[in-house]
């Protein structure tokens, strides 16, 4: 009984100390465990993506083998297409080469693509950030755009070995330049969040006065190369409202973002060409 | 009397000091009472008031259109990276803390007893901060901007609610880049303030005019007059448009009062009047002909107007040399104004530039001549090349005269001696009436501040005996020299382009105004107009004349094709510092048969007889017509240009 007791007061003091040391630790101390943590738990949040890749790879092989033959066949049509399309590319890419390097240009290629997983996002901040299954051994750095097949998905705000977590377009906390489609007049936005998981919204400001949009008449915001972080033109979403800011100069407006964004399952972090010579 | 008694309860001296220290006591409760019951919403009042400070923001100014519906002058957004002081609070005590703490230690190690400046610790904590943050900018654009102690310091003393800025007028690729690398909760924001742009530069400054810092901001109506204010200054027209609609152009300002704590830090928000944008002026510019007139002076100093013959509303005032406005905004730098002022380019010569009319004033002598029976419209005088009026010949300008000539053809050839003759037949009052009536002696009511007209002179022997009375008495020689606009005449191109497009018309006044109104009434009672005092056929034969001039005379490089156009040209001479000058003019106006617009062109020579009305200041006034006349397409081909 009193070794019990002993016992109980040993671990309520053991977790006093633990509570003090986390408050009255030095921030570098503290900031090194969080990493630690991070680091640690890191193939917690793999893992069940990784499973969920094999549970799908399984669920497919379950399938008849007419409908593998099936599918085996379309996905060769679709390989051939591609396979064309990525000749295609490579025979611009080589002609584009060969033209900056006859007029001295510098390279046109400002990007390298990271291909990467989702493998986590919580209800609770549904819209505000997912971690990607890549990290700084990729070669991935915090502030890199990341892209979807539908248009931006954000910024990576914080980077593991293995891991990333990127700051979504639809954060409150989430901010770029960026311009309508067809002009190169720079306006500002800002997401907005949602509590909806089905769309979210953003905001733009610093608009020009003489544009109008309309949910009926929407106009296609996209980024903008000023900042260095975006390539010129992809997708943020559409303005479907503007109305003039008090100044009278400029308008502000909503957002409308794509409904991809709610369903991401792979993503392409873009790394700029510069840090990779540098790297 | 034992002492007990003496000192007893009972004793009626005491009962006298219990009643005055209960009265006293009772009147220090009531006076309490009152301040504490009925006083109570002034001393609150007054807390309050002690603890709030109003922020004005001025509002946006209102846009500038041509008559076509052209923007030409807006506002164009000037961005900056500023911090609040309020946001920056927190870690401006951590780092105050700090310092302290690093000064206590080294006072105490080097055993000295002295208190620490603790003013100075917190500036030098406040500059630790910010630049903190402008390192930060500065990395992140890869800029050097540096702001000194006595910035901060200057800022937290007498605009401790308003933003800081720490890098100005931030173009566009580092508002994009700071927007994007700028954390969204940072203290640093993006702060977005207003200045004027003229998108064509230096054409129709004169007439659009720039504006300043008003200091002098009336914000007596915006709630919290008797509070501390912290306000951002607003701009006022100075001249041009921009000063004479500055209360339809000026924004409306709008105010924040703010209760904050003891140390001046904004604490809640109890009042918020949004800045409104001022409204929008139609100008009666037509920008496209405004350029097309600048073009055509080039680097010639001078003076046009262009009006609208039936509504009088102005199509282009231009005035050389200019300045460029976008070149005064935000503020007007030394060096800019040495060099507008070392050029002359201050001077609005439209409307404020005085000249002799020259040759263009033989339109009123013909007048007067017709009016007075001195001449009638077969009138043929003779001229040899000089005509004598007393011991002096005043000369032609064709040296061996334009012989036999009627009213049309003297007009045509701007035949001085026919003009001589007619205005001493007419005699000076005669010149001065119809100038009168004209109104070249009034302002012709343009709505801009910088209108000379009040210097204009009609010369007459009264004006000569007042304020010339030192040149002796009138002389038929002062008569012959008014007759073709020189000696003491002197008009704005303003009003000679006033009385062109009057003529025009067939009236004697022309309001003139700065703005287009389409519903603008256009009749004589508008104007303030008479028909002229003169018969069909007289008025024909001076129109006759003028047409004359353009199809045979001295003003062939005016003429346009498929239009008629009406011109007088005219060459004045001038003194000026002691140097004789040539000034070249021209009116005129188009379709002669059915005016739609008059013209008055003024050009001044840099050298004698460097310039003249026929060769300098036609091929402005053909500029004009066409580019007129191909924007509306009016009987005349397109201009290729």
């Amino acid at each position: 009984m009193r070794w019990r007791k002993l016992t109980a007061v040993r671990n309520l003091a053991v977790f006093a100390v633990a509570v003090a040391a986390c408050l009255f630790a030095p921030t570098a101390v503290r900031n090194s465990v969080n990493r630690a943590f991070e680091e640690f738990r890191a193939p917690l949040d793999a893992i069940p993506s990784q499973l969920s890749d094999l549970e799908k790879f399984w669920s497919l092989s379950a399938k008849s083998k007419r409908d593998l033959i099936e599918a085996g066949r379309d996905l060769a049509r679709l390989n051939s297409a591609y396979e064309l399309k990525v000749l295609e590319n490579a025979s611009l890419r080589s002609q584009i080469h060969r033209f900056e390097k006859i007029l001295n240009l510098p390279s046109h290629e400002k990007f390298k693509t990271e291909i990467a997983r989702v493998c986590r996002r919580d209800i609770s901040a549904w819209w505000q950030h997912v971690t990607i299954r890549k990290g700084s051994l990729h070669g991935i750095r915090e502030g890199y755009a990341v892209v979807y097949g539908g248009g931006v998905v954000g910024r990576i705000a914080k980077v593991n070995a293995y891991t990333s977590v990127v700051e979504l377009v639809s954060s409150r906390k989430f901010r770029m330049a960026a311009h309508v489609a067809g002009e190169d007049r720079p306006i500002i936005y800002q997401g907005l969040g949602s509590l909806s998981l089905q769309s979210a919204h953003g905001e733009v400001f610093d608009a020009p006065a003489d544009l109008s949009a309309s949910a009926t008449s929407p106009l296609r915001l996209v980024t903008s190369a000023l900042a260095g972080t975006f390539p010129e033109g992809i997708l943020i979403g559409e303005i479907v409202s503007l109305a003039p800011e008090p100044d009278g100069i400029f308008k502000s407006g909503r957002v409308r973002l794509p409904k991809g964004l709610a369903s991401l399952r792979e993503v392409a972090v873009l790394i700029p060409v510069a840090d990779i010579k540098t790297d | 009397m034992p002492v007990e008694q003496t000192y007893s309860k009972k004793n009626p001296r005491m009962y006298l000091f219990y009643w005055v220290f209960a009265l006293a006591f009772a009147a220090l409760l009531a006076a309490l009472g009152y301040r504490q019951i009925f006083m109570y919403d002034v001393y609150v009042e007054k807390m309050e008031r002690q603890s709030m400070r109003r922020v004005i923001e001025p509002g946006t100014r209102g846009d500038i259109y041509d008559r076509n519906g052209k923007l030409i002058v807006t506002n164009e957004p000037i961005f900056s990276a500023v911090v609040y002081f309020n946001d920056v609070r927190k870690e401006f005590r951590e780092e105050y803390f700090k310092l302290k703490k690093a000064e206590l230690a080294r006072l105490e190690s080097v055993g000295s007893k002295e208190r620490p400046d603790y003013s100075k610790i917190a500036e030098n904590a406040r500059s630790n901060v910010l630049n903190g943050y402008l390192a930060q900018i500065n990395s992140i654009l890869g800029t050097d901007y540096k702001l000194g102690i006595s910035d901060y310091n200057r800022h937290f003393a007498q605009k401790q609610l308003l933003p800081l800025p720490l890098v100005r007028n931030l173009t566009a690729r580092e508002h994009a880049i700071l927007a994007e690398r700028i954390p969204v909760d940072s203290p640093i924001q993006i702060y977005t303030d207003t200045a004027r742009y003229y998108p064509y530069g230096d054409v129709a400054s004169h007439a659009l005019g720039y504006v300043a810092n008003n200091f002098d901001d009336d914000i007596s109506k915006i709630p919290g007059g008797d509070l501390r204010t912290y306000a951002i200054v607003p701009t006022i027209g100075r001249t041009g448009i921009e000063a004479a609609f500055d209360d339809v152009l000026a924004g409306k300002s709008g105010a924040k009062i703010w209760i904050v704590d003891l140390a001046g830090y904004k604490y809640e928000n109890v009042l918020d009047i949004p800045p409104t944008k001022g409204g929008d002026v139609f100008s009666s510019l037509d920008i496209d002909v405004q350029q097309a007139v600048e073009d055509a002076f080039g680097e010639r100093k001078g003076a046009a107007v262009m009006l609208d013959v039936k509504s009088g509303e102005i199509l282009s005032l231009v005035s050389r040399p200019s300045y460029d406005p976008n070149t005064l905004t935000p503020y007007i730098t030394h060096k800019v104004d040495a060099e507008i002022t070392a050029r002359g380019a201050w001077l609005n010569r439209a409307t404020s530039g005085l000249y002799p009319p020259g040759s263009t004033f033989k339109i009123v002598t013909a007048m007067a001549g017709l009016k007075s029976g001195a001449i009638d419209v077969d009138t043929v005088k003779t001229c040899n090349g000089g005509y004598r009026v007393g011991s002096r010949i005043f000369p032609c300008n064709s040296r061996y005269g334009h012989g036999n000539l009627d009213l049309e053809g003297a007009l045509a050839h701007s035949c001085n001696v026919y003009f001589y003759e007619t205005g001493i037949e007419s005699g000076i009052d005669s010149i001065a009436e119809v100038a009168e009536e004209f109104g070249l002696n009034s302002s012709p009511g343009i709505e801009l501040k910088e209108d000379s007209w009040r210097r204009t002179i009609i010369a007459t022997p009264e004006f000569k005996k007042k304020r010339r009375k030192y040149d002796g008495p009138w002389t038929n020689g002062d008569t012959a020299n008014s007759s073709i606009g020189q000696g003491y005449m002197l008009f704005t191109p303003l009003q000679i382009a006033a009385f062109t497009a009057s003529f025009a018309r067939g009236e004697t006044r022309t309001k003139v105004s700065m703005l287009h109104d389409k519903k603008r009434k256009t009749d004589s009672e508008y104007h303030g107009a008479k028909k002229i005092p003169l018969t069909k056929e007289q008025y024909n034969a001076i129109v006759a004349g003028m047409v004359a001039a353009v199809e045979r005379g001295t003003a062939k490089r005016a003429a346009i094709e498929g239009v008629k156009v009406a011109a007088k040209s005219g060459t004045a001479q001038v003194s000026v510092n002691g140097r004789p000058l040539t000034l070249a003019w021209m009116i005129a106006f188009a379709p002669a048969d059915a005016p739609e617009v008059a013209i008055s062109v003024i050009v001044e020579g840099e050298e004698p007889g460097d310039v003249g009305g026929g060769k300098t200041a036609a091929p402005i006034v053909r500029a004009a017509f066409e580019k007129y006349f191909s924007a509306t397409n009016r009987g005349m081909p397109k201009i290729e240009n």
